[in-house]
């Protein structure tokens, strides 16, 4: 996430949206300030509050986690958005990425 | 991913997830979601975008046009990777940027198994071609390295 704001022009917009579980208080309130600090909104969705369909049984973990599947209800959590860009925490952002 | 959520809602994609989900035997979770729900209707990003180091390895052609790692010299490896918009590193879970064999420097490191997204296919076909990939990639690197080591 530094990265991606770190090349961030000033000129774009930029919206972030974080699908999260188990932020602790702290956490939170780093990734606040790291956005005040490069002028950027960021949104914050919990996956297991606001998915119901997660809570189907028969639902596979995935490292001991459901949040593998939270890019499957980014229009549910972000029933705003027409458009968004996807990134896995592994990713790392080498450039700016408003040409997407 | 880019995801044009306007056609994701008209084309009522969360209904489509809603009836698999929990219920489709998946290998690897939500790719195997994404894969038989969008089936027939994705594009891959440029490599000039997104780079997965790991696709370089095996050289999948839709992916990667055919560029293979083992033909790139160091110095076009760390072109390719310095270029793209985005690297990701994983592929099925398994690699970080912090692990060596995954970093810049163009280290060889172990092969994973994992999934491709392949257009038009089922999941389980696109399994089946990147694990020969990878498996006839370990058998090159296994002879080079006892012939010419």
């Amino acid at each position: 996430m530094q990265r991606l704001l770190s090349h961030k022009e000033n000129t774009i917009d930029l919206n972030l949206y974080i699908i999260y579980e188990g932020f602790s208080d702290q956490e939170f309130r780093q990734l606040k300030s790291l956005t005040e600090k490069y002028d950027c909104q960021i949104t914050f969705a919990n996956l297991n509050l606001l998915v119901p369909s997660l809570k189907n049984p028969g639902i596979q973990k995935w490292a001991g986690s459901l949040m593998t599947y939270s890019r499957l209800f980014i229009d549910v959590l972000f029933p705003q958005l027409n458009r968004a860009i996807y990134i896995d925490s592994d990713a790392y952002i080498n450039h700016e990425l408003s040409s997407l | 991913m880019i995801v044009d959520l306007s056609r994701w809602k008209a084309n009522k994609c969360d209904e489509q997830i809603d009836n698999i989900l929990g219920k489709m035997d998946t290998v690897y979770a939500d790719n195997d979601i994404l894969c038989s729900v969008f089936k027939n209707d994705w594009t891959p990003i440029p490599i000039k975008d997104v780079l997965v180091p790991r696709y370089l390895r095996v050289g999948y052609k839709k992916l990667t046009n055919g560029l293979r790692i083992s033909s790139l010299s160091r110095e076009e490896y760390r072109q390719w990777v310095s270029k793209a918009l985005i690297i990701h590193y994983n592929l099925a879970g398994s690699t970080i940027p912090q692990r060596e064999d995954d970093n810049i420097s163009g280290k060889s490191g172990p092969l994973l198994t994992g999934m491709f997204l392949v257009k038009g296919q089922p999941c389980l076909t696109g399994r089946a071609v990147f694990t020969f990939s990878s498996f006839i990639w370990l058998q090159k690197c296994c002879l080079k390295k006892f012939v010419f080591n």
